[in-house]
């Protein structure tokens, strides 16, 4: 009789798990994409005077560097018809130079009255982030309607600057 | 040493009734023979032998013969398939394990057949979870098939015992694969949605496991963010809001409560905080991005979560 006593003694049992780690959050300011995107399509869709033709097509933003980043890197020497796109990083509004889109971010906001003042002469599309912008002279402003980003505009400040606004603008747009 | 003393003393008399309850066996000379071979470690001329003894009626018709020919396949597995995930002699000895403990109506060897029964599980188990790291979308169902073997003879080797958190692991695990594959090609959302279902079965299993309800929170979240990557130049506005509608119903009803879930659970946990911050500023909701922004500052200062270096 051989029994097979050993095998109770050869039994190792090995149960062994993996670390369970948590996944990586994607970090990208998605908000700031959509902005940019934004941004682009005014330009592209929008019409400006004859003599802001020429040149570099300016984009300047004030205080978002997020949007900024993205604008230049995503968008950033892409033509506006004839001319190239050149994205602006701002701490104030230069003089010397014409800006056809300037986006004030919301943490510029007092800034606002300050700009539409000095730019009521110019054919600058003044874009912003903020409720109630829209009554203190921006052109365009972001809103956010459950978690899309959406537009309002003020057709009739936008012809007052000669600036006629795009089919597609007036299309997608809040009314 | 009160515990090894007890086991020591157990498997001495259990070792004493096994020889004790064969004391007739000598009507079971294949069988015995093929046993003395195992005891000298010569399994394959053993696995002769106990082949020689199935064909008797009178042996295989005794569960002991089974129960040797289990072994000898096992034994044959540990040293010559061990780390094949696909080993037939594994398959062949937990059958002859089974038919033993079925045939086994006195329980002779009941003991040791669900020893060893417990043995081939936890190394269905161990190969389960190791093809968990390493599957890809064509072998995805190997990992299943791998683990259901693995429940089966638990089932067996220890009755009622809970697959909670056996079923929890392994499922984490498949997740985290799904997860892995994803990144690899992040246009493919089947191995997402993959990932997600895999947290929430385990968050089914087990409501408080917060690291789940972060990995869902996170599949989700994450598929937003690759596809508001793909906007552009070449994105028409129409698509620009359409995209966006898809990504606010990915962030807002998906992302968000499961990360405020994981939130519940452990709010002082680094990623959790963060990832409701990001959340939240995806939303444009403001007071609670400031809001997490502080728990972060106030996490950090109390030196309870550590600033990811970029």
């Amino acid at each position: 009789m051989h029994k097979l006593i050993i095998s109770v003694l050869t039994i190792v049992t090995v149960f062994f798990g993996v670390s369970a780690s948590g996944q990586k959050l994607q970090e990208d300011n998605t908000v700031a994409m959509i902005r940019a995107n934004y941004l682009y399509q005014f330009a592209n869709n929008n019409n400006w005077p004859t003599d802001l033709k020429k040149g570099k097509f300016n984009l300047g933003i004030l205080g978002n560097p997020d949007v900024y980043e993205i604008m230049s890197s995503k968008y950033g020497a892409k033509p506006i018809g004839s001319q190239t796109l050149d994205v602006l990083s701002l701490s104030e509004v230069p003089q010397q130079i014409t800006l056809h889109v300037l986006f004030i971010d919301k943490s510029r906001k007092a800034d606002l009255p300050k700009y539409v003042r000095e730019l009521k002469d110019k054919s600058t599309l003044i874009v912003t982030n903020w409720e109630g912008a829209l009554s203190q002279g921006a052109h365009i402003n972001f809103k956010n309607i459950d978690g899309s980003i959406r537009f309002e505009l003020n057709k009739q400040a936008m012809e007052d600057k000669k600036i006629t606004p795009g089919v597609k603008i007036l299309q997608w747009a809040i009314q | 040493m009160g515990n090894s003393m007890k086991i020591t003393a157990f498997l001495f008399t259990l070792i004493a009734v096994l020889f004790l309850n064969h004391s007739g066996a000598q009507i079971m000379p294949l069988t015995n023979e093929a046993a003395k071979l195992c005891q000298e470690k010569q399994y394959r001329p053993a696995l002769e032998k106990i082949s020689e003894a199935k064909l008797s009626a009178e042996e295989s018709a005794d569960p002991y013969m089974w129960y040797v020919d289990g072994f000898i396949h096992k034994e044959i597995y540990k040293q010559e398939e061990m780390g094949n995930r696909n080993s037939s002699h594994r398959e062949l000895a937990g059958e002859s394990f089974l038919k033993s403990l079925e045939m086994d109506v006195h329980g002779t060897n009941t003991a040791m057949t669900k020893l060893s029964l417990k043995f081939l599980a936890s190394s269905y188990y161990n190969d389960a979870l190791l093809q968990t790291q390493d599957f890809d979308l064509a072998t995805q169902d190997e990992p299943e098939k791998l683990y259901t073997k693995f429940k089966r003879f638990m089932h067996y080797a220890e009755p009622g015992t809970s697959m909670r958190k056996f079923d929890s692991e392994f499922k984490k695990s498949m997740g985290q694969r799904y997860f892995a594959l994803w990144q690899m090609d992040i246009d493919n959302d089947f191995p997402a949605d993959r990932a997600a279902d895999y947290y929430a079965e385990v968050v089914r299993i087990d409501s408080t496991a917060s690291d789940a309800y972060y990995n869902i929170a996170v599949v989700y979240y994450n598929r937003a963010v690759f596809k508001y990557r793909k906007i552009g130049p070449d994105t028409d506005i129409f698509d620009l809001i359409v995209i966006q509608q898809e990504c606010a119903d990915l962030i807002k009803n998906k992302a968000l409560p499961n990360m405020e879930h994981a939130y519940k659970l452990t709010p002082e946990k680094g990623d959790v905080v963060r990832g409701l911050m990001y959340i939240h500023r995806a939303l444009e909701h403001e007071n609670d991005v400031e809001y997490f922004k502080n728990e972060i500052e106030r996490l950090v200062k109390e030196g309870k979560i550590v600033i990811p270096e970029k």
